[in-house]
């Protein structure tokens, strides 16, 4: 793998990253986008591309609780 | 002789004898009758001669003649009776040689056959041994096989017990992971428990943050991640670094320099430097809690950039540079003139230029920078001057030793040898210690040893072993030996070390610049541009996760008063609990959010204790939406969600933190009971108490007895016999399913636990309807998609809308949506009733006997545990409130 790949999947990553929605559920979705995106990804390190996908599942999970949480506090209201 | 013997002779010898004696006779007279004849030829031969007239002589010769004959016919009549004498004895002689002969024969014949009859018994005692040689061959051999066959059937059992142990082993670490993901599984917990929390509810998905991010961090490092690709350690690293910049920022006030500090800036500072050499913001923020020691944090953060810079051009930790550093501060202060920082750097960049030889490691100077850069500047000298002097002495050492191992050894050596030899080196008159007892620079140490020997005698040689010690100092005793003529101009001698260490030319090219180059070369490796790219997304995440992270944060301290105070009143009053709460509203403040979770929350125990009893969980969690319902409150799901935070069926392996484990099961069981003295269910109620109550004390302190415990798995067998489950089934079940939900159950659970009952889960699926993701087990065509891409790493839930047995209980528009569907059970079964021997009545009271005792029993064991829970509850505010 070059310097170069890795780069340029850590600017996409980021740049996903960044644009994350700010609504919870969307936002989760894109999440597990990021995860298809990094899983495709055949030229970076196993080991890197396990821990980084493990912490993007977990701000996938992060985003489904304030999702929930917020569903909840709505449902309530109502 | 006797008569026999007499007539024996007369008749049988006798008549031989006769017969012999006559044929003798017989004989005779032929021969004299032939010889008469003969006679009577000669004589009348002789008469004829006479007659003849011519032989007088021959009458005579005849005569003569005739009487030999005669003579002869006498002889020959005693012949015969000798030879008659003679047959006879020989005879004799021949019978008794016959009689010998025959009993030689018969004794021959003796000996033969016992010899043969010794040889056969030789021959039957050989083939008996043989034999016998064979059987114990046979057995040996038969033992041997069945020992072998033991063994195998040993080894085979121990590899059979060793496969269930690691096979029960999994299976407990399976559960132990299922329970922690449940602990952990704050979907299952927002969507059980946060569909009907309001202010409570909220908080108690701050308080499961709390939890989880410990339960993550946990997880990720049972799996075997780094804590740098950890979420939690990500939100607790920027906690961290936020804390430390705070702290940082208070200490600037107290020192008066008000404003002085920007922790945003710091902050700023600090992602930048770590994502430029690819370290983590928690070693540069240990850098900054090093530094603060001996230092101003303030200077550190000011720094940092140098700070990671050299760590990373010396491979080492940013908080050993910074300990380096705040030392080289502390001391040259001490000494009456504080380095500036671009001292430090100019010192850190000689030591990096000898480290890099080997001679030693920062850490290891980090280590003892205490004691030994306070040697430096002993006696008001310059701490520069001083530390060079070591960094020179070092450098000396390595040229000596030939290598920067050798060299550190030796060095070492030096240091040693002041140390244990401080008497004899008094006794030479050199001083190891200040006049305030601290210890000297111990290479004065030496240069004085040196000049008072001349580096030589047994004396100097017992202090500095010239196979070890020795070794670091013999460029400065060749220097000395040199310039002092072997000891005749001392002032000399003293002088030329001292050159030696000071003007090291080699140090020359020891610059800063040369430094920063290492550094630069270090960061172009495929290990760093890792490490940055790593922090890159971290930092990007933990950037875009802050605000989630707090709005979970800012509810840590509400849900675990609400819990405490809740569980507080649970305790206090059983049988009122649910009724009240729901029916009335009997609790103010945080009662009424609380209604929903503890409604959930009991259903929730009801249903996790029944599931550990198969079928009971359907009967039990009708109990609790019945109970609800008659009570006038809106019933709720029961999920999967109580469970894992009050983890019933987990044994309390992973808990809030603290333990106070079974306290969910006590709570359930009370709640549980004070549902069934709410409806007032009769037989069925009192049957679950004894269910409740026995399962309590199961999962309480393991006080379950065996009569108890047989009781309850027959009413289970017969509740799972009029189920239709065959015994084996039943069986199976009871040896095997520890507690696990049926399939049916669990696929309900499952349904009822997913995000289809969710508004916007539902308009999503309507939005981007996938017949294939729809009919898959998968919880949302989200997941399907992702998981088609190919990761397999997704945790998915059964699909509500599937067909058949994965089909959703009721579905949206449904009369009863958001209702649990009542499952029929009928208690009052003929059959179950037969199976125990006893009428409805009978066990009915029966029951509610035995569960009145653990029922007493339970509710002290529920009020210890919750007690526990509500202390731990405490402690949980209490770490919540430091975050």
């Amino acid at each position: 793998m070059s310097t170069g790949r890795l780069e340029e999947v850590t600017s996409e990553i980021v740049r996903r990253i960044k644009m994350l929605s700010d609504d919870p559920t969307t936002a989760a979705r894109e999440c597990r986008a990021m995860r298809s995106y990094l899983a495709a990804q055949d030229d970076v390190p196993d080991e890197w591309k396990r821990g980084i996908g493990h912490m993007i599942d977990q701000a996938s999970e992060l985003y489904d609780d304030a999702a929930i949480m917020r569903a909840g506090r709505e449902q309530w209201h109502r | 002789m006797s008569d026999r013997e007499l007539v024996y002779r007369v008749t049988i010898v006798g008549q031989a004898q006769f017969a012999s004696t006559l044929k003798s006779l017989t004989d005779i007279t032929k021969k004299a009758a032939q010889e008469q004849i003969a006679i009577d030829d000669a004589v009348a031969k002789k008469r004829r001669a006479v007659q003849d007239g011519s032989a007088k002589h021959h009458a005579s010769l005849l005569k003569t003649q005739i009487a030999l004959e005669k003579a002869r016919a006498r002889e020959s009549v005693r012949e015969s009776e000798r030879a008659e004498r003679e047959a006879i004895k020989n005879k004799t002689r021949a019978e008794r040689d016959k009689t010998t002969a025959l009993s030689r024969e018969m004794k021959a014949r003796e000996r033969l056959a016992a010899q043969a009859q010794r040889e056969t018994i030789r021959q039957q005692q050989a083939e008996l041994r043989a034999f016998e040689r064979t059987e114990r061959e046979k057995t040996r051999i038969a033992q041997r096989e069945a020992m072998e066959t033991q063994r195998f059937v040993m080894r085979s059992q121990a590899a059979t017990a060793r496969e269930i142990m690691r096979q029960r082993q999994q299976a407990a670490n399976q559960m132990a992971r299922e329970d922690r993901d449940r602990m952990f599984d704050r979907k299952r917990f927002y969507r059980g428990v946060g569909q009907g929390f309001v202010e409570g509810g909220a908080g108690a998905a701050r308080a499961l943050y709390g939890v989880a991010s410990r339960g993550v961090r946990s997880i990720a490092q049972a799996s075997g991640f780094d804590r740098s690709w950890d979420i939690a350690d990500i939100a607790q690293e920027q906690m961290s670094v936020d804390a430390t910049l705070r702290s940082a920022s208070i200490e600037a006030r107290l020192a008066g320099k008000s404003g002085s500090f920007d922790e945003k800036g710091a902050g700023k500072k600090i992602r930048f430097a770590a994502l430029k050499y690819g370290l983590k913001q928690s070693d540069l923020a240990g850098a900054i809690d090093a530094y603060s020691e001996k230092g101003s944090a303030a200077t550190a953060v000011t720094n940092i950039d140098r700070i990671a810079s050299q760590a990373t051009a010396l491979g080492t930790s940013a908080s050993v540079i910074a300990k380096l550093r705040a030392q080289m501060g502390l001391s040259s202060a001490v000494s009456g003139k504080e380095l500036t920082e671009d001292e430090k750097d100019q010192l850190v960049a000689k030591m990096h230029f000898i480290g890099k030889t080997g001679v030693f490691r920062a850490e290891d100077v980090a280590q003892e920078s205490e004691s030994l850069f306070s040697q430096f500047a002993k006696g008001g000298g310059d701490f520069k001057q001083g530390f060079e002097r070591y960094l020179s002495f070092a450098n000396q050492a390595r040229v000596a030793t030939g290598s920067g191992a050798m060299a550190r050894t030796s060095i070492n050596a030096v240091q040693d040898a002041i140390a244990k030899k401080e008497g004899k080196l008094n006794a030479l008159g050199v001083k190891t210690r200040d006049a305030d007892g601290s210890n000297r620079d111990f290479i004065e140490v030496v240069m004085d040893a040196i000049v008072k020997t001349d580096g030589k005698g047994k004396a100097f040689t017992q202090i500095f072993d010239p196979s070890r010690s020795g070794k670091a100092i013999s460029t400065m005793m060749s220097a000395y030996n040199d310039a002092s003529g072997y000891g005749k101009n001392k002032g000399a001698g003293r002088a030329a070390m001292e050159k030696l260490l000071s003007g090291d030319a080699s140090l020359k090219h020891a610059t800063v610049a040369e430094m920063n180059k290492d550094a630069a070369s270090r960061l172009d490796t495929p290990a760093v541009k890792i490490a940055q790219a790593t922090e890159t997304i971290r930092q990007s995440l933990a950037g875009e996760l802050a605000p989630v992270l707090e709005a979970f944060a800012k509810k840590a301290p509400a849900i675990a008063a609400s819990i405490a105070k809740a569980l507080d009143f649970v305790v206090k009053h059983p049988m009122l609990t649910l009724g009240g709460i729901v029916g009335a509203g009997a609790m103010q403040g945080a009662a009424k959010p609380m209604a929903g979770a503890l409604a959930r929350f009991a259903g929730d125990v009801v249903g996790g204790i029944g599931s550990r009893f198969g079928g009971m969980g359907g009967a039990l969690t009708v109990a609790a939406g019945g109970a609800l319902k008659s009570a006038g409150a809106q019933p709720v799901y029961v999920t999967g969600a109580a469970p894992g935070v009050f983890p019933v069926g987990g044994g309390g392996g992973l808990s809030l933190p603290g333990g106070g484990g079974g306290g969910g099961a006590g709570a359930g069981g009370v709640i549980g009971r004070a549902v069934m003295s709410t409806a007032g269910m009769g037989v069925a109620l009192a049957a679950m108490v004894g269910i409740m109550a026995t399962s309590s004390d199961q999962h309480g302190e393991g006080t379950a007895d065996k009569a108890v415990e047989a009781a309850k798995k027959q009413r289970v067998y017969n509740e799972l016999r009029k189920r239709g489950m065959s015994p084996d089934q039943i069986n199976k079940h009871l040896a095997g399913a520890n507690g696990n939900l049926l399939p049916e159950e669990q696929i309900a659970r499952d349904a009822l636990a997913s995000p289809y009952a969710n508004d916007n889960e539902a308009a999503h699926i309507a939005k981007v309807l996938n017949p294939d993701a729809l009919a898959s087990p998968y919880a949302s065509p989200d997941d399907y998609d992702f998981d088609k891409g190919g990761t397999s790493t997704f945790r998915f839930d059964k699909n509500p809308t599937a067909k058949g047995a994965f089909r959703m209980p009721v579905t949206k528009g449904e009369k009863g949506y958001g209702v649990l569907k009542p499952v029929a059970t009928t208690w009052d079964d003929p059959e179950a009733r037969s199976a125990e021997g006893k009428s409805g009545a009978t066990l009915a009271t029966d029951s509610a006997n035995k569960s009145l005792d653990s029922f007493g029993k339970a509710v002290d064991d529920v009020t210890a545990k919750l007690r526990s829970f509500e202390a731990n509850s405490s402690a949980l505010k209490q770490a919540f409130g430091r975050m």
